[in-house]
């Protein structure tokens, strides 16, 4: 059956149809002519055809039985590299149904694996490199030690551009049949930040309300995933309502199963939304979210330190500052005006 | 995620437990309502001996509605009004399908609540159907007129053998492994507090199992010397006093350190907590750094950051008495672990499908097909099915 979910629905099939990449898929497409290719690292940030690259990949190379010949592994997800070793190990072995020149395997969120984990990956990548290849992906490619990046081709993939990004949701919101403004497009690219995947998740969640799709609707899809209590909470602890903030923050912490990283890192990125808040104090901010960040790494309770740094943030409290919309929403503001002119 | 004190809550007045007289006069009372003399039944008790429970499972029995007013409302006189009038005006069509119950009069506060008990006397006076009133003790003389008003019946405290039992059946159908020594401790410590009994039980059985080491951090009884500890934290300035005293308390730093986090909103002021807190916050790292790296000595500093730190935070101390209550952190993790655990088990199944980590998927995917499942189920359907979820 047929995948409802857009992200794989329209996934690229070939190397032609990735997009916004032309000097990777131009390289890929070069190994696929010659039927052979080295272990390929690919680095870039989500969203933008690391998955999809590899993918289509395997099925120029070998065909509608693409998946026979190809292992998919989350290095982040796999209990550690032992698990992977033995999923690869078998998988290497086996012989692949039909005949192809090597096998792939798809080493997702490499730079996750801990370096230990990751010498362990560069002997098994040479035991079996006779008959697989190995395509890591990974954010950062610094985050790889340097001898499994000697041992690989690297692809760096580059954040979207906004033209190809509205072209991609224009058409699929073409082909699913919805209407949308060029607001709510524009939108759609700020409140995902260039990830095409998160886009066409946002898009389709949008699907599910209109098909008629205005600022509004992706406004409201992008709150409901995005949860702005976490706003409330430093808007309290502004104003010195240290008792409410907590328990704000706790509720949020549970509704949601956020853990203390996911609210640290919501709780920067809403700092610089406050309105008319001392720049200085600003800084003194983001330098406490540091702070507690550091005590969260080193595996302290979450929610014993959070309190710790809103009770740190209570401490600036003098009148009251007023949280400004996200930054995405002012620059679709303005970007709507000019839409209005150019009408 | 369901908490077992509803999970487990009683379906029929057969399954209350020990009270059989107050279920039979309840019972009676809703049955014999249009013959009764007074209007409201008034049933008392310790906490956690089935009040509430009782008053759910005749209606669930006997299929009624409920309309509840509890220590969650405001109940002044205009809310208490708002509330229940309706409810005592509109005769049901299928005759006396509804139940009112008032949970906790007593807890009805003199100043927010201002009005409050009157108004309840008044909607007793006409109400055309049963109201349940429940009470830890409503021996007050501001109930007076109340209990006049009232039939009364007394709940029993709950014998420990009825709590293991409880436990025991618990433990069974959720798959907990227990040392039945330390359930017989849970049951003991709890004073025929059933509510609090299986409280606590989730929170310790969390893990699956629960063993005599692990009711050694929660026994009740050791609330008494931890309170102390606290007063002498939040009251006095002597910090070897308060240090001393520390070292009698049975909880582990650990542990200190979330009554500690519970109380210190409601002991300082807001120019005294972040201080406070901060040590609690360095005490805690502190906790951590011992188990990574095996050096005990650093409990020292723990401990004095927990009780000299937070001790010395304060300015001056808060004249007003303050309840230490039991922390509700550990609930709250315990839910929060809940809740991550089913979103990672939904993203496990979808991530060979989608082509990305589970992590990725709860982050970049889940909250958007929540939101399709919210605003239209047949588009959600359609998803879920094609993904075989």
């Amino acid at each position: 059956m047929a995948l409802e979910i857009w992200t794989e629905k329209y996934r690229p099939k070939t190397l032609d149809q990735v997009r916004g990449q032309d000097a990777v898929s131009s390289r890929l497409k070069a190994f696929v002519k010659s039927k052979n290719m080295p272990h390929l690292l690919f680095a870039g940030p989500a969203g933008v055809g690391k998955t999809s690259a590899a993918v289509a990949l395997a099925k120029d190379l070998f065909g509608d039985n693409w998946s026979t010949a190809v292992l998919e592994l989350n290095a982040s997800d796999e209990r550690g590299i032992d698990v992977v070793r033995n999923k690869i190990k078998d998988f290497a072995r086996s012989r692949a149904i039909q005949d192809v020149p090597f096998k792939i395997i798809y080493l997702d969120e490499a730079d996750s694996l801990t370096k230990d984990a990751q010498h362990a990956l560069r002997r098994t990548m040479e035991d079996y490199a006779q008959s697989t290849r190995f395509i890591l992906s990974c954010n950062y490619s610094s985050k790889i030690i340097p001898p499994i990046q000697s041992r690989c081709a690297i692809f760096r993939f580059k954040p979207l551009p906004k033209d190809i990004m509205i072209k991609i949701l224009t058409e699929v919101s073409e082909r699913e049949g919805l209407m949308m403004t060029a607001g709510a497009l524009s939108f759609l690219y700020e409140a995902s930040e260039g990830d095409c995947r998160k886009a066409e998740n946002l898009l389709q969640a949008c699907s599910a309300i209109a098909q008629e799709i205005d600022t509004k609707i992706v406004e409201q899809v992008v709150s409901f995933a995005e949860p702005k209590e976490v706003a409330s909470v430093i808007e309290k602890a502004l104003a010195g309502k240290f008792l409410d903030a907590k328990e704000r923050l706790f509720d949020v912490m549970i509704k949601h199963g956020l853990s203390g990283m996911d609210v640290i890192a919501q709780i920067q990125k809403q700092i610089w939304n406050i309105d008319s808040l001392d720049e200085k104090i600003r800084l003194e901010l983001i330098k406490i979210c540091g702070d507690y960040e550091f005590r969260l790494v080193e595996g302290s309770n979450e929610f014993i330190q959070l309190e710790a740094m809103i009770a740190q943030f209570a401490q600036f409290a003098k009148g009251s500052w007023k949280l400004l919309p996200d930054i995405s929403l002012l620059h679709r503001r303005k970007e709507e005006k000019d839409d209005d002119r150019s009408d | 995620m369901k908490l077992w004190v509803q999970k487990y809550q009683p379906k029929n007045l057969n399954e209350v437990i020990g009270q059989s007289s107050a279920v039979t006069t309840a019972y009676t009372f809703w049955k014999l309502f249009n013959r009764a003399p007074k209007k409201a039944l008034l049933l008392y008790g310790p906490p956690g001996c089935g009040k509430t429970s009782l008053v759910y499972a005749l209606a669930n029995q006997a299929n009624l509605e409920i309309v509840e007013i509890n220590a969650s409302d405001f109940r002044n006189k205009e809310h208490v009004k708002q509330i229940l009038d309706p409810a005592t005006k509109q005769a049901s069509i299928f005759g006396a399908s509804k139940i009112i119950l008032i949970d906790e009069v007593d807890g009805m506060s003199g100043q927010k609540d201002r009005g409050g008990v009157g108004a309840v006397v008044d909607v007793i006076k006409e109400t055309k159907f049963p109201i349940f009133i429940t009470a830890n003790d409503p021996w007050s003389d501001k109930f007076k007129t109340l209990r006049n008003h009232c039939q009364s019946i007394a709940m029993n405290k709950l014998s420990s053998q009825m709590v293991i039992e409880q436990l025991t059946r618990i433990c069974k159908s959720e798959d907990v492994v227990f040392d039945e020594i330390a359930v017989r401790k849970l049951a003991a410590t709890v004073d025929g507090d059933l509510r609090a009994a299986i409280n606590d039980l989730q929170s310790l059985g969390a893990d699956g199992n629960i063993s005599d080491e692990d009711l050694y951090l929660w026994d009740r009884e050791r609330d008494e010397v931890i309170t102390d500890a606290m007063r002498f934290i939040f009251k006095s300035f002597d910090s070897k006093k308060a240090l001393a005293v520390s070292y009698d308390i049975k909880e582990d730093i650990n542990s200190l350190n979330l009554w500690l986090e519970q109380s210190i909103p409601w002991e300082y002021d807001i120019k005294s907590i972040p201080a406070a807190i901060e040590s609690v916050s360095m005490s805690d790292v502190f906790l951590k750094r011992i188990r990574r790296r095996q050096h005990w000595r650093f409990l020292n500093y723990a401990r004095v950051l927990s009780v000299v730190g937070v001790q010395q935070a304060k300015k001056e101390s808060n004249r007003d008495v303050v309840m230490y209550k039991k922390p509700k952190l550990i609930i709250r993790l315990w839910q929060r672990a809940a809740k991550k655990k089913k979103a990672q088990g939904i993203a496990a199944q979808l991530e060979g499908k989608l082509h990305c980590s589970a992590h990725v998927l709860q982050r970049d995917f889940l909250p958007y097909l929540n939101f399709i499942e919210q605003h239209n189920k047949r588009m959600y359907n359609k998803i879920t099915t094609s993904l075989g979820i």
